[in-house]
């Protein structure tokens, strides 16, 4: 027998004992009361009850003998028969025998071989005697199968037996009560307890562990180790005794999952699609709470699952997948937390056309979608207002609702997280804490009061030293933020938030990162103290409206401390910061226009003598080396070294830069040196600059300002690691040098060369593209937009058009479609290369449909010189 | 909440009397929990002025609230004050007095509704006076002053 059948049958087992106990006791009151008919309809409704699950669990003996009394029971309800003496003691008897199968059935997990027709008999003697039709209520054969002894014993009964006395049925009451004893039966071993109880020895329980807390706090401070070993004491008993009653409380998650399986089987037979469900975990428990919380939402992904997850048996059928979809429910144990996972092998859900639908409900623009991880889309689900039954359809996907769902999961919490591939299928994962009443939470201080921070909102704690505040931190319309990894993050002070004022002397800050239901942002504090469980408490009503605080609850030290709701701190700052989430805009802003795009590029960084740090894209660089001071030669004012056979000049950035007015080259007496050197290569000529420190190669993933700066041989700004980067204008640079003009009017006007026409509007790509193919020995001319590029290639001749995608005016999907449409001109057929920051599947084929030879990610030397030569 | 707690057993009004400077004041006894003396507070930031902060009541939280405050009396409470509990929807509430006075058994036939004259600030927060020798006691009106932070603002 599997484990959840055997569940099943455990709850029989005490549910049954309890209603034949409480039959038992309602027969006998009835006895004396025959016209109570609420009396009557309770135990027929007890007796109907047995019924229903001796025959779900397939108990035969038992159903029938149930059967036959609920017929008995009916006919009295409706006033057909009337309730004497003897039927009471007949029922008895019957009630007897259903507690000695039931006792069977708990001991060796099957009914008796016992026979009970002698009993069913006599119940339905007791209506022949009342002439009413036996046949409606039995068969006739079950009659006949009773034996005659049976009928002859069974007569007997009816007829020697004197009325049911009181004190008969009171023996019979504690036989049956020493019976159950004796076994040692399920009944005994389980109390049901009423939920109010639980909540209020929860309470009490509460209580306990922070009197605990502070009697522990009072005994540190204190001499006395007698007092200090009975606070120990009270510790342990304390701790066993909150996860023993928390543990009472659990439910295991079966009780709601296993409901599903009704749920998928009727709503798949009604869409016509065949549908396995399968659960695993079933036993793992939560917090009866949280359970009840969690049930609709549950309910709804997997209605989901099968309504938009699984695909129609035809259409599976032509993707080549088995006819049978499958959904999978798993209920697990994950850090502290229950992780409870849905999965289906459904037609999943297509970014792209989540995307177009947020769009097009006005959830978020066209270019932030453009910038929308996979991830980050399937998110949009969620978002308020997503879902209406039209977009279900539309979008092959779930939708109804979901906001409510995560809603619901996030009030008690919990959290959401949605993976899916297009074909393949879609993974829900929902994470609940264990309980409630108790969280873990932050402690941090603030103007000298003590807040606690639930530990389910917290991402990660920064600290921000003195001097990187200022690099750190920066401020729009009043609004601060700080660059993480790459993120602009807004960042409150506490204190302020809150009207106090804090005398905080630090001049570091602590940022505790927070994450509340997908905002992310930081809170300032003053200090912060540890981690602790605490005691969730509700303010007041009159409190309650106070949407910064989720709670109180009560320190060690007896003192009360405010609860920070996550959420609502963050949409309560964002206010008074200066309107409704104004800053998260500024941030957009921030990221999405005032910077120019140098995503995910790897970035050669270097220190100058200013120690700060500087960087150039590294597709740039050709080589890196080191000379040492001795094998400088001069010519003139410009240094030289020999490297490759050649004379190759060296820039000192420092003096270029104008960080050091005299150059390191000069000092003569340290000689024994070495000069690490950024080679750069253009048009066959080398070209080293100097640099102090060559630190690393990283990755850039943010964009690049350019408006952050305006010094001539500063490209503009990025951050990488959390820190501010200078990127420099190596072309800008060159040109500064005496050598310049020279390197790179050497390279311009050849006949010879093969031409390529550039659309690019953004001033970094055009600089780097045309260093690129200028160094390759293409002749380049620069446009920038597509309409330029049109206008160009009607009256000059190229040999191969190169353009960048989003641009002004006309982009390049429009510039290609031009151009192949353009059917009279001899340039209709000219290759033509899209170079992109970010190259998708959805991309490359909008590229193939409008006549693109080839699609590159941008800033990819070899391969875009790799790409021109298979043209030209 | 029982409003009319005040006006029960029998034609006389059991009632638990307070002072606030040189006024006097009165609660309907049977909506006192207990009375204590001050505790360690906790302050809400951002909370309506009146609300003084929070107390741990035996691992319970009780919202302080300053009357002095709420009417507008342009002083501080003193040092030395006691606190009246009073349990209203589940939650518990804490008024900040200067001084506890006997529980009074009051006949009703002294019971007037709140003169005109009363300032409009207070007249909204009370239920009627009481003419005792000499002063007068004013019955405060808990559901009003308890939910004022729903019907304000």
């Amino acid at each position: 027998m599997s484990s959840s059948s055997n569940t099943i049958v455990q709850e029989f087992l005490l549910e049954s004992f309890e209603n034949l106990a409480s039959i038992v006791d309602e027969l006998t009151k009835f006895e004396k009361d025959t016209s109570n008919k609420e009396l009557l309809d309770s135990i027929f409704r007890k007796i109907h009850t047995l019924k229903g699950s001796a025959s779900f669990l397939g108990f035969k003996k038992l159903e029938e003998i149930t059967h036959n009394a609920e017929t008995v029971l009916d006919l009295a309800r409706e006033g057909k028969y009337k309730v004497e003496s003897m039927t009471i003691d007949t029922l008895l008897d019957s009630l007897d025998s259903c507690l000695e199968i039931i006792k069977n059935v708990e001991k060796m997990g099957v009914e008796c071989d016992k026979e009970y027709s002698h009993i069913n008999f006599k119940i339905l003697g007791l209506l022949e005697k009342t002439k009413l039709n036996v046949n409606e209520v039995i068969s006739e054969d079950q009659i006949y199968d009773a034996s005659a002894e049976d009928v002859e014993d069974a007569t007997e009964v009816v007829d020697t037996s004197p009325p049911v006395k009181k004190n008969e049925v009171n023996e019979r009451f504690e036989k049956e009560a020493s019976e159950l004893k004796e076994a040692g039966s399920l009944k005994d071993s389980v109390v049901r307890v009423n939920v109010n109880l639980l909540d209020k020895i929860m309470n009490c329980v509460g209580e306990l562990v922070l009197n605990r807390n502070q009697i522990l706090q009072f005994s540190n401070n204190s001499e006395s180790s007698e007092l200090n070993r009975l606070a120990q004491e009270l510790n342990g008993i304390t701790t066993e005794l909150q996860t023993d009653i928390m543990t009472t409380r659990m439910q295991p998650v079966g009780t709601v999952v296993s409901k599903f399986e009704r749920i998928v089987r009727d709503l798949s037979r009604k869409q016509n699609k065949n549908i396995k469900l399968k659960i695993y975990g079933s036993e793992t428990e939560l917090d009866k709470t949280l359970l009840d919380a969690i049930r609709d939402p549950l309910t709804h992904l997997v209605r989901n699952a099968v309504d938009h997850g699984i695909e129609k048996t035809e259409d599976r059928v032509s993707k080549g997948k088995s006819e049978e979809g499958l959904i999978q429910l798993k209920s697990y144990h994950e850090g502290g937390q229950v992780t409870i996972e849905i999965t289906d092998d459904g037609g999943g859900i297509d970014p792209e056309k989540i995307k177009a639908k947020a769009i097009e409900k006005g959830i978020i623009t066209a270019e932030s979608a453009a910038k929308m991880s996979e991830k980050d889309s399937f998110q949009l689900i969620f978002a308020a207002g997503f879902s209406t039954a039209a977009a279900v359809t539309d979008i092959s996907g779930r939708g109804v609702g979901m906001d409510v769902v995560k809603t619901n999961i996030e009030k008690v919490g919990g959290s959401v997280d949605i993976d899916s591939t297009v074909n393949v299928g879609t993974v829900l994962k929902l994470k609940i804490p264990l309980t409630l009443a108790i969280v873990p939470a932050l402690m941090v201080v603030t103007a000298g009061d003590v807040f606690a921070i639930p530990q389910a909102n917290l991402v990660e704690l920064v600290r921000l030293e003195e001097d990187k505040v200022k690099t750190s931190v920066e401020s729009v319309h009043g609004v601060e933020f700080i660059r993480l990894r790459g993120s602009l993050i807004p960042i409150f002070r506490l204190d302020k938030s809150l009207n106090l004022t804090s005398g905080n002397t630090d001049n570091g800050v602590n940022i505790v990162i927070l994450n509340a239901e997908g905002f992310v942002y930081g809170i300032i504090v003053d200090e912060i103290i540890d981690t602790q469980e605490i005691v969730v408490k509700p303010l007041s009503q009159m409190l309650k409206k106070i949407s910064l605080f989720a709670g109180a609850t009560i320190l060690g030290d007896g003192k009360v401390a405010l609860i920070v709701d996550a959420l609502g701190f963050y949409h309560s700052a964002n206010q008074s910061a200066g309107g409704d989430s104004q800053n998260m805009r500024n941030a957009e802003q921030i990221n999405e226009q005032g910077l120019k795009t140098l995503e995910g590029e790897e970035v050669l960084l270097f220190t100058l003598e200013d120690e700060r740090v500087y960087g150039i894209p590294l597709c740039l660089i050709n080589r890196l080396e080191e000379f040492s001071l001795s094998s400088i030669e001069w010519s003139g004012d410009q240094p030289l070294v020999q490297y490759r056979g050649k004379a190759m000049p060296l820039v000192d950035l420092e003096k270029t830069l104008e960080i050091n007015k005299k150059s390191r080259l000069y000092l003569t007496d340290n000689t024994s040196g070495v000069l690490p050197c950024v080679v750069f290569e253009h048009s066959g000529n080398c070209v080293g600059f100097i640099v102090s420190k060559i630190n690393d190669i990283a990755f850039s993933s943010v964009d690049i300002s350019t408006d952050t700066v305006d010094q001539k041989g500063f490209f503009g700004t990025t951050f990488i690691d959390g820190r501010t980067i200078t990127i420099l204008d190596s072309h800008a640079i060159l040109m500064a040098q005496k050598f310049g003009s020279k390197l790179f009017s050497a390279s311009k006007h050849d006949a010879s060369k093969k031409r390529i026409l550039l659309a690019e509007d953004s001033a970094l790509y055009q600089r780097v593209e045309v260093d690129i193919l200028e160094q390759s020995g293409y002749h380049v001319t620069l446009v920038e937009n597509g309409s330029d590029a049109y206008d160009k290639l009607s009256h000059e001749e190229f040999d191969l058009l190169i353009t960048d995608i989003e641009m002004p005016i006309m982009n390049g999907y429009e510039l290609c479609e031009k151009v192949r449409s353009t059917e009279t001109k001899s340039w209709k057929d000219i290759p033509i290369i899209a170079l992109t920051t970010r190259v998708s599947s959805k991309d490359l084929e909008k590229g193939e449909e409008v006549g693109l030879n080839g699609h590159l990610k941008k800033l990819d030397r070899a391969k875009l010189i790799t790409e021109v030569k298979k043209y030209i | 909440m029982d409003n009319n707690s005040g006006q029960k057993s029998g034609q006389n009004h059991q009632l638990c009397g307070f002072k606030i400077g040189d006024a006097y004041y009165a609660v309907p006894v049977l909506e006192v929990q207990e009375l204590i003396k001050p505790q360690r507070m906790t302050q809400v930031p951002l909370s309506p002025p009146f609300v003084r902060g929070l107390i741990n009541l035996r691992g319970q939280i009780v919202t302080t609230i300053s009357l002095r405050r709420m009417f507008g009396i342009d002083e501080e409470d003193p040092e030395e004050h006691m606190n009246i509990i009073i349990r209203n929807k589940d939650s518990l509430y804490s008024l900040i007095v200067d001084e506890i006075m006997d529980v009074m058994d009051l006949e009703e036939s002294i019971f007037e509704s709140a003169p005109k004259t009363i300032n409009e600030k207070i007249r909204k927060y009370i239920k009627g006076v009481y003419k005792l020798d000499g002063k007068i006691l004013v019955l405060l009106d808990l559901a009003i002053i308890l939910n004022e932070a729903h019907t304000d603002e």
